[in-house]
């Protein structure tokens, strides 16, 4: 599930899926201990965000631990945190850099994921990520407290998590 | 992000920001697996010629 209007929902999908014996994963909605115990398979991004900075080490430590008790997987992206913090003329530069001088990878993307990228890159034109950068470090923190409790980690991305 | 190459861009990260370990240096033998080195075992053949002119 990669949106949902409100928790209710969200719960409720979530029973469905165990009834009927599916996995499912989702974007992070509602608390990290709702969606441990609704069965979440796997969670995409964060647990949590903000970051857990009310918890304690231990505080997190304590969730961690019910996350690999509930055999929940994480599945983090972080590959696609980097796009979204870069600044629109960095941005801007990369999409029309066709013979791939600023990036030599940028010369094997085809044509119609550059019309997108392009799209997102004039929709982050006012930069609403910006204030996740300050949350970066303790979103991090929380990523490496979790590898150490060890949680699952699954390498990329939503829809191959289940 | 690009296609193709963000799943070794993301295993990157998971070593450099998370933490996770390559094979290798986990089982604490670098010196014979887990770089592309001479002497090192791999599942890696680097050729040079192309071998679809005479296989």
């Amino acid at each position: 599930m990669r949106t949902t209007p409100d928790e209710a929902t969200f719960l409720a999908v979530a029973a469905e899926a165990k009834r009927r014996h599916l996995p499912f994963a989702a974007h992070p909605i509602g608390t990290p201990r709702s969606m441990i115990s609704a069965g979440l398979t796997s969670v995409e991004h964060f647990l949590a965000f903000p970051p857990l900075d009310a918890l304690t080490r231990t505080g997190r430590r304590a969730l961690f631990d019910k996350m690999v008790e509930a055999r929940m997987f994480y599945s983090n992206t972080m590959v696609n945190l980097d796009p979204l913090l870069l600044p629109y003329e960095e941005a801007k530069k990369r999409v029309e850099d066709s013979t791939g001088v600023v990036d030599p990878r940028r010369k094997h993307v085809c044509a119609y994921l550059i019309d997108d990228w392009r799209e997102q890159v004039e929709e982050g034109k006012s930069a609403p990520y910006e204030p996740f950068r300050k949350q970066l470090p303790n979103l991090y923190r929380d990523f490496r407290e979790m590898r150490e409790a060890g949680v699952q980690f699954l390498v990329e991305a939503t829809s191959a998590s289940c | 992000m690009y296609p193709g190459f963000s799943l070794h861009d993301e295993l990157q990260k998971l070593v450099d920001i998370v933490g996770f370990r390559p094979m290798a240096a986990y089982f604490g033998r670098e010196s014979e697996f887990g770089s592309l080195e001479p002497g090192q075992t791999a599942d890696l053949v680097m050729l040079d010629a192309n071998p679809l002119v005479d296989i």
